[in-house]
């Protein structure tokens, strides 16, 4: 089962807008939305090479596919698309360091064609991205969203370091019970933010 | 349109921001005019949350006009904006206090007759002791005839000539819908933006329509999800009239049950109210995103150039902030 809905073009279109000198804002929010993830993506598949470097490239590349308007929803979900195009530019990036080439001879038409998703691939992919999207998420809130900071630490040493709570109880002179409600309240903005990421329409 | 400095006044010593205008093209009689504006009706407004001006004069040297007024840095002895917010850092009740301040200037000025038409969180300087104040009017829009009338003012707005097309004034990602559609900002425009500059704020999302995000404010703290979402209605008749109403509806009513704020964890004491700022360079991504305009301009005068007036010398050139 898709951990995803079904995207619409809508936000590629406004992308593609951009890319003709249109629409910032979308590209921002887009950015803002799926960079985090997509770094994921990077990191799990790649220790090589810097991700900030990788994730330009894939952006750059996302450009390309939406201005020439290869792109086929039909074909493949967004997600999925954007999944293998971080996949084929790593392949490139090794490519590249092996043979000192410089320049990506794979044309669009090449490209969009080998981006098709194999059935058998798009569950898999599917739980990828729900990974990547949980862990921007809680990334998200603990560095986004407002609240005390007590609150972000207790989050983090309970949830993320694992720490015994009588441990944390102790440390931070708070019941357990508190311990709780923090881990509840943040749990919530964690699922709302994945919310936010899941309703994009892309 | 303007390059900001830091000057310090030859007699009294005192440190002040001095806006120049600058020529980057265009009809220059009405950028000038616009400029002037500006000066008067800042310096005929009085809060605590706006940059107050001091003098408006021509430089001696260019001919140009400019003005001075208060000198806004925040506690590293810097120019801050909320632009430069590490929102890691961020609580509640800092927010909070923020919106309060900011809610209660935008309702003054639309009490006097003003549409700033460009808040965002570039706009809004960081004082040293952590308050905020409101900078930069240069595309607002005086709809009080009696303050039009005081400052001999154009209003900015092409659109109100009748020969040139409607040009869309604001930031994008900010902009009212009604006037990302070219109608004509009212303070239900200003309303909208604080909407947005606040979400990002609470949550760190950039606010569109049809965004999910207000799910996220349910479990903040503060009634923001009775607020927010009024402030961001599609409908311009729809948004609240009165921003002091709403900062009362988000102090009286905590939206947490009484038991559960009860048994929220205490932040350890706090010995001053710190804002911390992010020097990295991810501030400077989010400005270019949103369009932040740089102020340093090639035709003004350098740091060493003290043309200005025989009472101010230049002590330094603003970059990255504006006022």
């Amino acid at each position: 089962m898709s951990m995803f809905p079904p995207t619409s073009m809508t936000l590629l279109q406004k992308l593609a807008v951009e890319v003709t000198g249109g629409n910032e804002a979308a590209w921002v929010r887009f950015f803002n939305l799926y960079t985090p993830a997509i770094r994921r993506f990077v990191e799990w598949n790649d220790h090589v090479h810097d991700p900030d470097d990788v994730v330009q490239e894939v952006y750059l590349k996302l450009v390309e596919i939406i201005r020439s308007g290869k792109y086929d929803s039909d074909k493949a979900r967004f997600r999925t698309f954007l999944a293998l195009l971080i996949r084929r530019q790593l392949i490139t990036l090794y490519r590249q360091d092996q043979t000192r080439h410089v320049a990506d001879r794979c044309s669009i038409d090449d490209l969009t064609e080998e981006l098709s998703v194999p059935s058998g691939q798009q569950e898999q992919v599917d739980l990828d991205w729900a990974k990547a999207k949980h862990e921007a998420a809680v990334e998200h809130v603990l560095t986004k969203v407002a609240m005390k900071q007590q609150s972000r630490d207790i989050y983090r040493a309970y949830m993320i370091e694992n720490r015994p709570i009588d441990k944390i109880s102790k440390t931070f002179n708070v019941s357990t019970d508190i311990i709780y409600k923090v881990k509840n309240r943040v749990n919530k903005m964690i699922e709302a933010v994945e919310m936010e990421y899941a309703e994009e329409k892309i | 349109m303007g390059s900001v400095y830091e000057v310090e006044h030859e007699q009294l010593g005192v440190h002040y921001a001095l806006k120049a205008f600058t020529l980057e093209g265009g009809h220059v009689d009405v950028l000038e005019n616009k400029f002037m504006t500006e000066g008067k009706v800042l310096a005929r407004l009085r809060d605590p949350h706006l940059v107050r001006v001091f003098d408006l004069n021509y430089d001696e040297a260019t001919g140009m006009p400019y003005f001075v007024m208060e000198l806004v840095l925040s506690e590293d002895g810097r120019p801050r904006t909320l632009l430069d917010v590490n929102t890691a850092e961020l609580d509640e009740d800092c927010v909070l206090q923020w919106f309060v301040e900011l809610a209660s200037v935008v309702d003054y000025i639309h009490r006097e007759g003003v549409v700033h038409r460009d808040i965002k969180l570039g706009n809004v300087l960081l004082s040293s002791d952590g308050h905020v104040v409101l900078s930069d009017f240069g595309v607002s829009r005086l709809f009080s005839e009696r303050l039009r009338s005081d400052v001999k003012a154009i209003n900015t707005m092409v659109s109100e000539t009748t020969t040139v097309a409607r040009l869309v004034m604001g930031t994008q990602g900010y902009m009212a819908p009604e006037v990302a559609r070219g109608k004509e900002a009212t303070p239900a425009a200003d309303s909208y933006s604080l909407g947005v500059m606040f979400v990002y704020l609470l949550t760190g999302i950039w606010y569109e329509p049809g965004s999910k995000v207000f799910k996220l404010l349910e479990t903040l703290e503060y009634r923001w999800i009775d607020v927010l979402p009024r402030l961001l209605a599609e409908d311009p008749a729809e948004r609240p009239m009165n921003l002091s109403e709403l900062v009362e509806l988000l102090r009286s009513v905590p939206a947490a049950a009484p038991e559960d704020k009860a048994e929220e964890p205490e932040s350890p004491p706090r010995r001053k109210r710190r804002v911390i700022l992010a020097l990295a360079g991810a501030a400077a991504v989010v400005a270019a995103a949103v369009g932040y305009f740089v102020f340093f301009s090639r035709s003004a005068p350098s740091a060493t150039d003290n043309s200005f007036d025989a009472a101010f010398s230049v002590r330094g050139i603003y970059e990255g902030a504006r006022q």
